[in-house]
């Protein structure tokens, strides 16, 4: 399945009203798979880059996931949402570890 | 239990105090996070069905045995999207609307096992995938807040049902 017109409007930031922090500046969804093949979404939640990692707050953040789901649902998409919270800069980054490379 | 494999969780992922963290830490730092929330579930339904005495342990122990990881998930997935199976829905009490209403812990931290699952799989299988720092240490944390408040919510029914069913959901879901 496609990640269609109602996914975006779904995963508009301008009416999801999510909690402040961590700020989100973006929302990105693709195709996915869960563990058994099922279809699902990928929804990665680019926060700021100025984001404190040791002031996150596990609450934010169920909040946040629950939005998304919520609104997601509420646009009839049924598809299982993994949510990944990642900083501008991780999301740039795809070099590959020495410590994989055959170690 | 839980509470120290979340505390392993958090030193992996923080460990690599220079550069980039080593994907082994992390991918191990998903895995802990994992197996805190479904050993949170396993001690919580056996609790509840067996009892909390100390003299019980070797009775719940046994039981754990039972919980079978994709069962779990298949029960999370229904609950954590606010509905239930027509089937197992219909004798539960019914809200003014005409509704089993799931409440919302329930519905989040069966979410986040069905994410931290996956994402266990992954970790431990698929080199391709690459983890992040904030995105582990996002899941460390909601993981914990999200046992907090399950763990906070008065005995019920609700809760008990929610329990019983990452247990017996193969046979509960299907009929």
């Amino acid at each position: 399945m496609a990640v269609t017109a109602e996914i975006h409007e779904a995963l508009d930031l301008s009416k999801l009203h999510l909690p402040a922090s961590p700020q989100v500046i973006q929302l990105i969804a693709e195709n996915d798979e869960g563990t058994d093949g099922e279809p699902a979404l990928r929804i990665t939640a680019v926060i700021d880059e100025s984001t404190d990692l040791d002031q996150l707050s596990g609450r934010d953040i169920g909040e946040l996931n629950f939005l998304i789901r919520q609104s997601l649902r509420q646009y009839g998409i049924l598809l299982f949402p993994y949510i990944y919270i990642v900083k501008p800069s991780e999301l740039q980054d795809t070099s590959v570890d020495e410590e994989d490379e055959g170690e | 239990m839980y509470k120290d494999l979340l505390r392993q969780a958090r030193s992996l992922t923080t460990i690599d105090t220079r550069g980039k963290p080593k994907q082994a830490n992390l991918r191990r730092a998903v895995s802990a996070t994992y197996y805190a929330v479904f050993h949170y579930f396993v001690d919580e339904a056996c609790r509840g069905i067996l009892g909390t005495q100390h003299a019980q342990q070797g009775f719940r122990h046994s039981l754990a045995r039972a919980f079978v990881h994709t069962t779990m998930r298949d029960a999370c997935r229904s609950f954590q999207g606010g509905t239930l199976p027509e089937s197992v829905k219909k004798p539960l009490p019914k809200s003014a609307a005409g509704l089993y209403d799931i409440n919302k812990p329930i519905q989040n931290i069966a979410a986040t096992f069905v994410d931290l699952q996956r994402r266990r799989h992954l970790a431990d299988y698929d080199l391709s995938e690459r983890f992040k720092r904030t995105e582990v240490l996002t899941l460390i944390e909601l993981a914990e807040a999200q046992i907090e408040d399950f763990s906070n919510l008065l005995a019920s029914d609700d809760r008990q049902f929610f329990l019983v069913c990452l247990l017996s959901w193969k046979e509960l879901g299907n009929r």
